[in-house]
């Protein structure tokens, strides 16, 4: 559900010409651009039947796809550390139309970024990479019935196929900050929306197709700028693709992946429309213990703390969501304040920590904020 | 005296910045075509496999790496045509390369520049300088239509970069990769991939993976490219450093004279009562006064006059080099000040000697004008001395010392060492001619040579500054002369067959086959030389190779230098396997010799050749390495030709036509018969000294205005003498005439003494200079031309500066000037 995401990049990438826009109008301009730009590509208009191994690599007749990681570990010495690791792809035409036998001309593009969280640091270690989906240097394609995903040498290749499937995640960056680690799936996959169909606004082709996988186990290597650290906790992958996406009255994006140390997983995602109200297209979700997955009302989100960025952007880092068929409180507060990722395109992700109403932790997740 | 300054300043000054202009445009387009690259992975002709990039970046985690394909290209635009370098590259690859796309950041947000930049990625996008998108009457989103091996094809002028930053840009097309591999038909081929490491156990890996590509260290391509260039910048430089002597002079002679001529008035000071220090101290003021008026005169001048060399020092490199286009000049604080301190400091030692004689002299004396001449009569031999010292270290420093930079301290001591000896033998050759009898002239013929050697004091700075800058333009002269008899004769012996043919764009495109054996069936021929070429490494120095094949009565076209073995002889040994020539200029830069051996990069890794033989070229850039194409076969995989020369029956002109007839189907193919080469090669020639004939001008016009002032000066202070020849009954015409034949006298003198000085100076500018900054060696001709030339320029400067003063004196009331007395 990173739509704004997205957004962005397809404002950097495609809308080349138009130099004089800042992020916020960007936002803006781009929703009334959406609109026709989605014609040629294929569209999530209606539930489709999923296939795998198939279905986890690229899905090149749509416009925008990507593979979505994040997670929460600890190191031997109790060290909490979070990370995402992301693989963009974006089409800039709708079918691959090619003029010369040049191997480099393509219209599909990757795009991944990764950063490290270190708890008690007041900064983030980030870095991002632009590639071609041309000459081998990056794709997302399966080889001998798993899914490969690489940009240059950052890798996200699944190693293990069935319905616990297990991937190896691994990018470093120049100022040392490095991930290497193995994802094994321990529950199902989960589709998202209906039956894997993801609607987000009145028009039912404003969609997207949408699975996860809400709690793997992670083990392996994390690396800051100076130190290591042996690692194991929990991620979670979210694997979407889609044509067009947000609409016009939609601004920004509170995105929640929160992981219970109970064995439940909840999802919810906020639409911001432009009058600061929640959209009715918001959703969340609840997987048990076993991996059954339930809608569950919209939970209501109260801040309680805004925290304002080297860049010059608030964002509501501290806060409670309030589950409205429950009523428990679920609390939530960042590892560290700075995980504003300040790259090509700049939006706050972060790990969070959870609490109850009494302070006792419960669990942990990750937090996205956009349109901020 | 104003004027003497500025224009002895405005000429350095211009050379100076123009020059330092040059050279800065040169090292930032160095900068945007290799940016902050380290090392080049590079390959045989045709470049290297795409695939290695992509496990550079997969497999071995190189990150530092950017992918280049690159050649030329014909741009057509509404207001004309023109050859571009085309570079494609892949945007992804670049922020940390090179320096190009961050012009764009120029304007608008932090964050445009990227975003602008990604216009490339649509294919068939490509982006080119302001000035060039102007000049070709482009604007952005123009369809253009770009030629480039044969074929014609339509591309998009996605953005312009502005050059104001990036004068490099202005002579460049740039594009993505894939379009730039889909125009040069180089699909599944990269040009090279550049580098930056500093890690040797990162380049080894490299070399290890991927042993059918070399490593080239891209400082020491860089370097290259800026010693060749340094070479001529270093030649520019002494020629404003002969405009610097020349306008030292020049400021020296105006001082001088201004001092001299009020010596009456100084004395008359004395007699009133002004104490020496104060009328020393009151001299040097009013001429450091003038000399900064001048200074900032000749400075707004000097820039004035700096854009025009500019543009000529640009064309030259242009002709002789690569594309690079300027239009800024660019002037330090360090060129103000360098000249700011050449001006004072002539000035300072031109007043000094005349503020202290005029303040030390007792009252009396300073009104007589005989105790000044004795005086410059006494320092005379200590002149001479110094003079020959000077001269004789500078022969020292030649003859010790193997280095560019000493050959030029060398010969300014000569210049200065002979110029030393000039107001002796001034002296001399006036006591001489004053000793001839004229006396069938009547007063005005053994008048004006006696009373010449008595006013030696005013006229020798300006004799001599006149005498050294003749002998600049007939060292110059000389010079270039000999070269251009060496060019001409080099040409004569190279160009061999009637007609070549190659592909107009680049000689790197092969040229097509069904062309190739069309020639072979053509039955008038009687002759082919075909020939590949190709840039290769050779010992660590980018060179050019070219694989020769000749056949029927084609001749070698070559001539060989070093006579250790018989011409045959080398010929004999180049044909074996692994031998080539290499030309002087490679020779002299790789300090090698017939006999030795030369490493050379090739499609199979480092192979040491056995240099068969020396020949000469006077081709500028890279030096050449001439090996038979069964050789080049033996160790590169390419099989075409970049050029085919033929030779048809002699003297027919149906065959002539016939041959032309024969190339027509292939537009993209240029033919140009022998005389063309030889034409367009002299023309090239003529232009690059083009700029040496300029400052020779502004040379001779800076010694014109020395003599101008210098006889201004003396008419001045002469007046009461003139007077009193008038008063004796010399007529108006009678007085012209004296001076007339006193200035021409001086100007056969000038010119003759610059002689020797010349010859000299094109001696050592043939055998030592131009050897060891181009490594070529020329033969030395002296034609009497510019002897005569020399002397003449001399003599009409002379008469010309005489023409005004003669004028007033005619005009002079004896009358009033007698009175004045």
């Amino acid at each position: 559900m990173k739509r704004l995401i997205w957004a962005l990049i397809s404002i950097v990438l495609v809308s080349c010409g138009d130099s004089h826009v800042d992020n916020a109008t960007a936002v803006v301009s781009l929703h009334s651009e959406l609109g026709g730009d989605a014609t040629g590509y294929e569209r999530a208009c209606a539930p489709r039947q999923f296939s795998f191994p198939q279905d986890h690599q690229a899905h090149p007749e749509f416009r925008n796809e990507w593979w979505y990681v994040t997670g929460n570990l600890s190191s031997r010495d109790a060290v909490k550390l979070g990370f995402h690791a992301t693989f963009f792809r974006i089409a800039t035409q709708p079918y691959e139309e090619t003029i010369s036998n040049s191997a480099w001309e393509t219209s599909q593009f990757y795009m991944a970024h990764f950063a490290v969280t270190r708890q008690g640091d007041n900064q983030l270690y980030a870095d991002e990479r632009f590639a071609r989906a041309a000459v081998g240097l990056a794709g997302a394609e399966l080889k001998d019935g798993l899914a490969d995903v690489w940009l240059e040498d950052w890798k996200f290749t699944q190693t293990v196929a069935g319905s616990r499937p297990q991937w190896h995640l691994q990018l470093d960056a120049d100022n040392g900050a490095a991930i290497d680690l193995t994802l094994t799936a321990r529950k199902p996959r989960v589709l998202q929306g209906v039956d894997g169909y993801s609607r987000k606004s009145a028009d039912p082709c404003n969609a997207s197709y949408y699975y996860a996988y809400t709690r793997l186990h992670a083990e392996g290597e994390i690396s800051t700028a100076n130190d290591a650290y042996s690692v194991s906790g929990s991620a979670w992958l979210d694997r979407e693709w889609s044509s067009s996406a947000l609409a016009e009255n939609q601004v920004g994006w509170d995105w929640f992946a929160l992981q219970f140390d109970d064995g439940r997983e909840v999802m919810f995602y906020q639409l911001r429309e432009t009058d600061g109200s929640a959209s009715e297209f918001s959703s969340a979700v609840e997987i048990n213990q076993k991996g059954e997955r339930q809608v569950i009302p919209a939970p209501q989100l109260v801040i309680d703390r805004w925290w304002e960025s080297d860049s010059g952007a608030s964002y509501p880092v501290e806060g409670r969501l309030i589950r409205a068929d429950s009523n428990e409180i679920i609390k939530f507060s960042p590892l560290i304040d700075n995980q504003e990722l300040n790259l090509t395109v700049r939006y706050w992700e972060g790990a969070i920590e959870l609490f109850n109403e009494a302070g006792t932790a419960i669990g942990h997740g990750y937090l996205e904020l956009t349109g901020y | 005296m104003f004027v003497g300054l500025t224009l002895g300043v405005a000429v350095v000054f211009s050379v100076d910045i123009a020059n330092q202009s040059a050279k800065r445009a040169f090292a930032l387009s160095l900068d945007s075509i290799t940016g902050r690259t380290t090392h080049q992975i590079v390959g045989g002709v045709s470049g290297i496999d795409e695939g290695i990039y992509t496990q550079l970046r997969t497999r071995l985690g190189v990150r530092q790496s950017a992918p280049v394909v690159e050649g030329t290209l014909t741009v057509q635009g509404p207001d004309g045509s023109e050859s571009l370098q085309l570079l494609g590259i892949d945007i992804f690859s670049e922020p940390m390369f090179r320096s190009q796309l961050s012009s764009l950041q120029d304007v608008g947000e932090p964050g445009d520049a990227t975003r602008e930049s990604l216009a490339l990625l649509e294919f068939g996008a490509v982006f080119t300088g302001n000035s060039t998108a102007a000049r070709l009457g482009l604007s952005i989103g123009d369809t253009v239509k770009v030629k480039a091996g044969g074929a014609t094809r339509a591309v998009k002028l996605a953005n312009v970069i502005d050059t104001t930053h990036q004068a490099a840009f202005d002579s460049m097309v740039m594009t993505d990769i894939a379009t730039a591999q889909w125009l040069l038909d180089m699909s599944g081929r990269l040009s090279r991939i550049d580098l930056i490491t500093d890690n040797p156990a990162q380049l080894e890996e490299i070399k290890n993976t991927f042993s059918e590509v070399s490593i080239a260290d891209a400082s020491r391509r860089n370097n290259a490219l800026v010693q060749m260039t340094g070479a001529f910048h270093t030649n520019l430089l002494a020629m404003s450093l002969l405009a610097l002597l020349v306008g030292a002079f020049l400021i020296y002679n105006t001082v001088t004279l201004s001092v001299l001529q009020r010596r009456m008035l100084f004395g008359q000071l004395r007699v009133a009562g002004v104490d020496r220090q104060a009328l020393a101290s009151a001299i040097v003021i009013e001429v450091l006064a003038f000399t900064l008026l001048g200074l900032v005169a000749g400075l707004l001048a000097g820039y004035a006059l700096g854009g025009v060399l500019l543009n000529l020092v640009t064309r030259t490199i242009n002709d002789l080099y690569f594309t690079l286009e300027v239009r800024q000049l660019n002037v330090s604080v360090f060129n103000v000040l360098k000249i700011t301190v050449m001006a004072v400091l002539a000035a300072l030692v031109a007043v000094a000697v005349p503020a202290m004689e005029a303040a030390n002299s007792p009252p009396v004396t300073l009104t007589q004008r005989s105790a000044l001449e004795s005086k410059t009569g006494r320092l005379l031999p200590w002149l001479a001395t110094g003079g020959c010292a000077l001269g004789v270290l500078g022969f020292l420093m030649l003859w010790l010392s193997a280095s560019l930079l000493m050959a030029f301290c060398a010969l300014f001591m000569i210049v200065i060492g002979y110029s030393l000896l000039i107001p002796g033998s001034l002296y001399w050759a006036a006591r001489l001619t004053g000793k001839m009898s004229f006396s069938g002239a009547g007063v005005t013929g053994n008048y004006p040579m006696r009373s010449l050697s008595a006013s030696l004091s005013r006229v020798a700075v300006a004799v001599t500054a006149l005498a050294v800058a003749v002998s600049a333009t007939a060292g110059v002269g000389i010079m270039i002369g000999s070269f251009r008899a060496s060019v001409a004769d080099w040409l004569d012996q190279t160009l061999q067959a009637d007609f070549y043919v190659r592909d107009s764009e680049s000689l790197d495109n092969a040229l097509p086959q069904e062309f190739v054996d069309a020639v072979d069936s053509l039955a008038i021929v009687t002759g082919k030389r075909l020939s590949r070429m190709f840039d290769v490494d050779a010992g660590g120095t980018p060179a050019r190779l070219l694989a020769l094949e000749l056949t029927g009565d084609m001749n070698r076209g070559l001539s060989l230098i070093g006579h250790h073995t018989s011409v045959d002889e080398q010929w004999t040994q180049w044909s074996a396997p692994d031998s080539l020539f290499i030309s002087e200029p490679l020779a002299w830069q790789l300090a090698l010799n017939a006999g030795e051996k030369l490493s050379i990069t090739t499609e199979n890794g480092v192979r040491d050749f056995h240099i068969a033989g020396v020949f000469t070229d006077y081709g500028a850039g890279r030096g050449l390495i001439i090996m038979p194409m069964a050789t080049m076969h033996l160790h590169w995989q390419d099989r075409g030709l970049s050029s085919i020369g033929v030779s048809l029956n002699a003297g027919s002109v149906d065959d002539a036509d016939r041959f032309r007839r024969l190339v027509k189907p292939w537009p993209q193919l240029l033919v140009r018969s022998d005389g063309d080469i030889r034409e367009l090669s002299m023309r090239i020639f003529d232009q690059t000294f083009a700029i040496t004939h300029i400052l020779r001008l502004l040379t001779a016009g800076v010694a014109f205005v020395g003599i101008l002032s210098a006889l201004l000066a003396l008419t001045l202070e002469r007046r009461h003498e003139f007077a009193v020849l008038r008063a004796l009954g010399l007529t108006p015409n009678e007085m012209r005439r004296v001076l007339l034949s006193q200035t021409a006298w001086m100007g056969l003198i000038a010119g003759l003494l610059a002689l020797p000085l010349g010859i000299l100076m094109s001696g050592i500018l043939v055998a030592v200079i131009n050897r060891r900054s181009f490594g070529w060696t020329m033969q030395y001709s002296v034609s009497t031309g510019v002897l005569w030339e020399s002397v003449a320029l001399a003599f009409i400067a002379a008469l010309l500066a005489a023409i005004y003063p003669a004028w007033r004196i005619g005009r002079m009331l004896p009358t009033q000037a007698l009175r004045q007395r």
